[in-house]
Parts: C-alpha cells; sequence; structure tokens
C-alpha cells in the first residue's frame, strides 16, 4: 500500500462473476486518480461506438489520492461510464461517505464490466469481495435499500452506493445515491448501474491510509481548516436562498426570464420553511465526510422522511417549473432521492412538456389526461412517478432530449440541452463565463467543469452569494487577474475602452481553459470543488500541491497538477472525438443564441460570433486546434500521449508531421 | 482545574472530521478505527444519529482501577488519563472496565490507548464545526448541560404562546 493510496484497483466482471486485484501504482504517474484514471480507462479499454447500455460498456467508481484523508471536503468519489445520455463520456462527482470507507478497504477504483444474470449487488469488507444475490432489494427505493443491506450484514458502518427503481427500469437519466442527498447525478450513471443488473456496492474498510510526512500533512490541513472557517457562512444553502434575485443567478421556466414574481413568496417561504422542518439531527445541517462547508440542510417532514438538499436542488420545482410551494418541492427532491433520478434532468424535461402542452403543442390525449400546466403541483409529482416507472406519458419524459421530442413530433424542438444532458436552472446566458464554461463542460448540460467559479460574475459589478470568494492572493485568483489583465492591455492597444463588461467576450475563453483544468484536478485528486474552484479560500492549487507532496513524499508542483488536468482533457476529448464529437457540440441550445430574456438584462444576447470568440479562445488556452477543437499533434505528445495521437492519425482526424 | 471535552450530540453532523484529525494526529495516519473519538451513527430510512463518543475522564476511573500493570494515571497537568506505553501489555482489561468503550487496544501499537486531550489542546474540538465538542473547565459542564436544558424549556414555551411560528432558539449565550 503506497501513501495516500489504497493500493488496489478492483476489477469485477459481472458476466463471469471474476474478481482481480491489481496494484494502482501503473496509473499514479500520469493520470494521479479519480476522474483521470476514469478517462483512460474508458478509452483503452472499451471500443469505439459501445452501446452504453450494453455489457462491453464499463462503470467506474474511482478515489483520488486525497480521498478519506485530513485533506478538507475529501469524501469524493468519481463515477464514469460511457453515458447513455450525451453518447460520450459520462461522469458525475459525489460526496458522501461511501468514498472515504472504500479506500479504508484499500482500494482506490472499482472497475465494473459486463452484465449480471441476475439482480446482484458487491459487498467489500476489506480483502474479501463478494457478489451477492439482490432479489429481494429489486424495487426498493435508494434509503431502504442501504438500510436492508446494513442489516443483512450486520454492520451499522457500512456504506452503500446504490441505485432506486429508476435505474432498474434505465430511465435515461438515473442516479447513484449514497446516504440521502449525495449522488452522482448527472449523465445518467445509475442507468448504466441498472443496465449491469448491479442494485449496490456496499462497502466496510478498517484501513487505515498511510501519509508520508503525517505532522507535516496535519499542519498544512490544520492551518487551511482555519483560514477557510470564517468564511463558511457564505456557503450555507438556506441564507443563500435568502437572496431576491437568487445570488447564482436563476432563469424562470425554459429560459423565460431572470425574474419571476413569486421570488418574494419563495424567500418568505424558505427559510421559515427550514426553521419550521429542521432535522432533530446536527440542528438542521449536514454535510460531507471531512468537510466543514457542511452546504447541505437536513430536514425531517412527517409525510415525506427526512430529507438533505444542497444549492442547485432549490430551483427544480420552484423556478424551472414555477411552484413556489416548498412542500410540493420537498416532496420532488425526496422522490428524486429515493427513486435514483437526477432531479436537474427530470425538472427540465418537465419544463419542456409544460411549455408544450401551455402551447397547445401537447394536450391531455398525450399526458395520460395530466393537466401539464404551469406551476401544477399535483402535475409534477404525477409526472414523476410516472417518469420513474416509464409508464405512459413518462415514457417519453424521461428518454433523452433528442429521442423525447422525435416521439412527440418531427418539428418539435428538444428540451434545452447542451451536448443532450439536460440544462440545469443556473443562467448561462447572461454571465459569459457561464456560458463559456457550460458551452465547453465536457460533459455538457451546466457549467460546472469549466469556470472559475469567484469570477463567474465578473464585469456585472455583482459580488454576491456564492462567486466573489476567492481571495485575492489565491493562486487561483492571481492565474485568473493576469489573464484579465492581459485582455485589458490588448483591447488598450487596440484603441478600445480597457474593461470587461459583463457581456463581453474576451478573456472569457482562458479563464473557462483555467476553470477546467482547476476542475480536474479536484476531481482527479479527489477533492470537493466547493472547497477548491468556488470557496476557494485556504485551499488552492499550491495547498494542493503541497498536500499532495507531504502525502505522498514525491515533491508536486502546480506544473504537474496543471499537465495532468491537460492531459486528461485530451484524454476525454479524444474519446468524445471518437465517437463522433465535433466543435459543433461545444454550443447553447439553439433557442438561447440570439434570444434574449426578460428581466434583469433585457438587451443582452449572445451572438453566434461572439460564441465562436470565446470558443476559439478556449482551443488555443488547451492547446487545441482552432479549426477543429482537437488536441494538436504537439500538444498531444507534449503531455505523453502518443498512443493518442497515432489514433487520432489513424481516424483522419488529425494529420501526422 | 483540569478541563473535559463536553459533547452536545444533536449538534452533531457527522462530518468525521474529529477521527480523521485524531488519528492523524495521535497515530500518524487517517484511520477512523484508530481515533480516540468517534462518531457512533445510526441510520434508518434517511433519519440519521450521530454521537461522538470519547474518554469521559471518570473521577473514579475503572480503566485505572483494572490496570494489572498500573499503566494509567493522570496528567496533573491536564487531568487527562495517560496510558503508558511503556508499562500497557495490550490485555484489554480497561476496554472491558471502561463504561464507554473509550479505551481500547490499538493491534497496530498492541497497546491500550485512549483520549489524552491532545496535551491539553484537543484537536478534535479544535475541528469540529458545529459545536457538537466542546472543552471545557470540569466545574463548568453542570451549568452548560443546565443551560441547554434551559434553552429547550424556552424554546418550548415558545412554541406554546405563539403556534405555528418558526422555532426560533434563543441566543447562545443565555447566562
Amino acid at each position: 500500500m503506497g501513501y495516500m493510496r489504497g493500493g488496489t484497483i478492483l476489477r469485477i466482471d459481472l458476466d463471469s462473476g471474476m474478481i482481480v486485484k491489481e496494484p494502482t501504482a501503473e496509473y499514479e504517474k500520469l493520470w494521479f486518480g479519480g476522474r483521470g484514471l476514469n478517462s483512460r480507462i474508458l478509452y483503452t479499454e472499451t471500443g469505439p461506438a459501445v452501446d452504453p447500455l450494453e455489457p462491453e460498456n464499463v462503470l467506474m467508481f474511482s478515489l483520488g489520492p486525497f480521498t478519506g484523508t485530513m485533506v478538507p471536503g475529501s469524501g469524493r468519489v468519481e463515477v464514469a461510464a460511457k453515458s447513455p445520455v450525451i453518447g460520450i463520456q459520462g461522469m458525475g462527482n459525489m460526496g458522501g461517505y461511501w468514498g472515504p470507507e472504500l479506500k479504508y478497504a484499500g482500494y482506490d477504483s472499482i472497475i465494473l464490466k459486463g452484465k449480471a444474470a441476475k439482480p446482484v449487488y458487491i459487498a467489500i469488507h476489506n480483502d474479501e469481495v463478494e457478489i451477492k444475490d439482490a432479489a429481494h432489494l429489486w424495487g426498493m427505493d435508494t434509503y431502504r435499500t442501504q438500510d436492508t443491506i446494513r442489516q443483512e450484514l450486520g454492520d451499522p458502518e457500512i456504506e452503500v452506493v446504490c441505485i432506486g427503481p429508476a435505474g432498474e427500469n434505465m430511465i435515461g437519466y438515473a442516479s447513484i445515491q449514497n446516504r440521502m442527498g449525495n449522488a452522482a447525478g448527472r449523465t445518467g450513471m445509475g442507468t448504466v448501474m441498472g443496465s449491469k443488473n448491479l442494485k449496490a456496492i456496499a462497502v466496510r474498510g478498517t484501513k487505515g491510509v498511510a501519509i508520508a510526512e503525517p505532522d507535516r500533512f496535519f499542519d498544512m490541513c490544520l492551518e487551511a481548516l482555519q483560514v477557510q472557517k470564517p468564511q463558511l457562512s457564505m456557503a450555507k444553502t438556506i441564507d443563500l436562498a435568502d437572496n431576491d434575485p437568487p445570488s447564482w443567478g436563476l432563469t424562470l421556466g425554459n429560459y423565460e426570464a431572470t425574474e419571476w414574481e413569486k421570488q418574494k413568496e419563495l424567500k418568505d417561504g424558505h427559510k421559515p420553511f427550514w426553521e419550521n422542518h429542521k432535522n432533530r439531527q446536527g440542528e438542521g445541517i449536514t454535510g460531507c465526510f471531512n468537510c466543514q462547508v457542511r452546504c447541505m440542510d437536513y430536514y425531517e417532514l412527517p409525510e415525506w422522511g427526512p430529507l438533505v438538499a444542497s444549492c442547485n436542488l432549490y430551483a427544480s420545482t420552484t423556478w424551472v417549473l414555477k411552484d413556489p410551494d416548498m412542500k410540493s418541492w420537498y416532496a420532488f427532491v425526496s422522490k428524486c432521492q429515493r427513486q435514483g433520478v437526477d432531479s436537474t434532468s427530470a425538472s427540465r424535461m418537465i419544463a419542456w412538456a409544460m411549455e408544450l402542452y401551455e402551447q397547445g403543442r401537447i394536450t391531455q390525449k398525450d399526458t395520460d389526461g395530466i393537466e401539464l400546466n404551469w406551476g401544477n403541483k399535483e402535475a409534477i409529482g404525477l409526472m414523476l412517478d410516472k417518469i420513474v416507472k416509464k409508464d405512459g406519458f413518462g415514457e417519453v419524459l424521461a428518454s433523452n432530449p433528442a429521442e423525447a421530442a422525435q416521439k412527440i413530433g418531427d418539428d418539435v424542438e428538444e428540451a434545452l440541452q447542451i451536448k443532450g444532458l439536460p440544462l440545469g436552472g443556473t443562467n448561462v446566458m447572461n454571465f459569459r463565463a457561464r456560458t463559456i464554461g457550460a458551452v465547453v463542460n465536457p460533459r455538457g448540460g451546466d457549467e460546472y467543469r469549466a469556470r472559475v467559479g469567484a469570477f463567474d460574475n465578473l464585469g456585472s459589478g455583482k459580488d454576491s452569494g456564492m462567486t466573489g470568494m476567492s481571495s485575492p492572493d489565491s493562486w487561483e485568483a492571481k492565474t485568473a487577474m493576469s489573464i484579465i489583465d492581459a485582455a485589458l492591455a490588448k483591447k488598450k492597444q487596440a484603441g478600445e475602452e480597457p474593461t470587461i463588461g459583463q457581456f463581453d467576450y474576451e478573456a472569457r475563453g482562458a479563464l473557462a481553459a483555467l476553470g477546467q483544468k482547476i476542475s480536474t484536478v479536484s476531481d482527479t485528486l479527489g477533492q470537493c470543488k466547493w472547497n477548491t474552484i468556488f470557496l476557494n479560500v485556504g485551499i488552492s492549487m499550491e495547498f494542493q500541491a503541497n498536500a499532495l507532496s507531504a502525502g505522498t513524499g514525491q515533491e508536486t508542483g502546480i506544473e504537474e497538477l496543471l499537465e495532468a488536468a491537460s492531459r486528461i482533457s485530451c484524454q476525454e476529448r479524444a474519446y468524445a472525438v471518437r465517437e463522433g464529437m465535433t466543435k459543433d457540440q461545444d454550443t447553447l441550445p439553439k433557442k438561447l443564441i440570439n434570444y434574449s430574456m426578460a428581466g434583469t438584462y433585457p438587451d443582452d444576447q449572445v451572438t453566434p460570433r461572439g460564441l465562436e470568440k470565446m470558443k476559439d479562445e478556449y482551443y488555443q488556452a488547451m492547446g487545441w486546434d482552432v479549426k477543429t477543437g482537437i488536441p494538436t499533434l504537439d500538444t498531444l505528445r507534449a503531455l505523453n500521449l502518443e498512443d493518442v495521437a497515432s489514433d487520432l492519425i489513424k481516424q483522419g482526424k488529425l494529420k501526422d508531421k | 482545574m483540569s478541563n473535559v471535552i463536553v459533547i452536545h450530540p444533536e449538534k452533531c453532523s457527522g462530518c468525521q472530521m474529529c477521527e480523521i484529525s485524531c488519528s492523524l494526529r495521535n497515530m500518524k495516519e487517517c484511520n477512523p478505527e484508530r481515533s480516540r473519538i468517534r462518531t457512533i451513527k445510526s441510520e434508518e430510512n434517511g433519519q440519521m444519529q450521530f454521537i461522538p463518543s470519547t474518554c469521559m475522564q471518570c473521577e473514579t476511573a475503572m480503566c485505572e482501577l483494572v490496570c494489572p500493570v498500573n499503566a494509567i494515571s493522570r496528567d496533573p497537568e491536564t487531568g487527562a488519563r495517560i496510558i503508558s506505553e511503556k508499562k500497557c501489555i495490550g490485555c484489554s482489561s480497561c476496554s472491558y472496565a471502561c463504561p464507554f468503550g473509550a479505551c481500547f487496544v490499538d493491534r497496530g501499537l498492541g497497546k491500550s490507548i485512549v483520549c489524552n486531550q491532545c496535551d491539553g489542546d484537543p484537536t478534535c474540538v479544535k475541528v469540529c464545526p458545529s459545536g457538537a465538542l466542546e472543552y471545557v473547565s470540569a466545574d463548568q459542564v453542570n451549568i452548560n448541560l443546565k443551560r441547554a436544558a434551559a434553552r429547550r424549556i424556552l424554546s418550548a414555551q415558545e412554541i406554546i404562546q405563539e403556534p405555528p411560528g418558526p422555532q426560533v432558539l434563543p441566543d447562545k449565550d443565555l447566562c
């Protein structure tokens, strides 16, 4: 067992039941772990054009070196597979408690292939690994599944990841859950798990994580915690909801407006609702393993049982579906977590259907008699039940946006999506950093994997809520400022006003590339991005490099981390290219281009030219060809990706020199 | 006067930061199993319960009384029970005698270990983000518990007086 590692990759072939253990060491140098390891294995161990729901697809749960250590926010696990939603690498990063438990059992990754003949679950206790019958668990919700497994294995310390009925039924966007609110939600990872007849993975580990320089490591983690502590009040979800309009920039319905007349109702309803229904444990607040941010609100309501919710979930039925009622929101989110549904995708698909219903494009004949008017809380609940069961019109809404549109009619525009992944509720239009973040996010759908959080609102004069929290002397802030300063100097040279306004396109592409690298480093090392890219106080890339050095005993610099992030991004891109993606898919939903939204910024439009300008700058900053959006030969070779380069040459996507 | 760690389980949000930092400081690795404080959890249908558990610094310490080799004594500075690594034979007598399961034989060391209050500056208290752990003078434990009880009574009265308003707890610094 190496420092900071479980030491072993666990490979399970569900076809044959064969279990193989191999050392992690082979992947450590170039891929570090987590997202890096997943991206590499997906590319090298699956062929082109694999059907995501066939046994050939590979489902991976990978930890980083930080997972399970004293590094703040170290509860993370990165889940990946070829996605049934986007057709390229699907990925979800989840917190909770399962990842650390897996590390303590002595593993860094679980790589699953094949498909079990009947429903099974995997039970891991340190070195013992067993594939067990799951017939009695099939059909159970995620809460009960976890309780039942703990009970039958006789250990309350066991941590479980599992799918709910939605994953079993292979709806388009099923999630994988740990405890209550921790989910690998996006891109249908629970759907892939369901396709393998795998209900759950239960883990109990009692080994530790060895640290090369424990005292140095301890001191730096303690210091980071103390620097971070005074800023924590900014991260309390319940207080963010107090802002009007919400500080993280929400959009109403399918991007109709940035304002909502019912926000006042919601604002007044939200905090008292929490005060009235906060859980008896933890004073209504909870969070993940070894994290003091504790961004989750913890509720209990007799009708629906306990619930854990964090920031973006609040938009699901409220802003996106226009229902300000907190109880109906609670019911929706609770159902999503219990049934194992990505609530972001579900609410976007329902919003799409509601708009079609209001326009008269679909009627009660199509919707099984349900009146799908905006904000109809009964309809929202009924539709979600139907989606989980793929029943009637639910079958349409349980599909991917393109398939769902086809099922309704040829000329129907798809639900809002990027790369096929339904768009979340945050405003990716009027804040250019988020626009480009969403456009180039390797998994599409949202802006969470390619942005520097603190610079989201750059030029808007707003410095509120979730953004603007970075400490100015952090590596991230200084690096971002140098990009911005260079863009300003260039403007000045061209005789233009040296400012960057909220709607300007300058500097955004390079900032998105920086943000993508920072995100990738966190997803790869096994640290929560709330701590790094969003809060970014006390914990910067410098901290990560130092902690990795002290933990492993091998000095690692920021440059090496950035290089690994570039390599991983190239790997992910090469996979997408192999599966047929082109730079044309790096774009906004058609509706949002040359489009104005009512509310705060009625005159703003994202233009095609502006979009291309940001994309070009992004590709350039990534070392990718501006014409094709494909990593250049020089970039690939500099990153030790000779094999990827020759694959791309063989495919005719790159020219050999 | 010595200090003790006071536990408020209802505030605990289950993050296990106490366990990770304790094991790293005292055992030089990150491992909840080797931590001298544990968060005992139970979960049923989404309802979590967390009870942090560590040495209560008993006045009549059973661990000390049953130890066959007199390895356990009180640190005169902090008041914490200290197990002499040199004397301890790892027989588990103290584990069986302790009403809280606080001391246990660490199988890596082959010796019994127990909370040593990190020489008067307990790391677990320092990192606890929820206020579930407090390090207070031993003669103040009682008044703190009385205050906590008073807060519960006050909030109960408020609920009775003005239904159905939010349950706002009175200010923490109630004296």
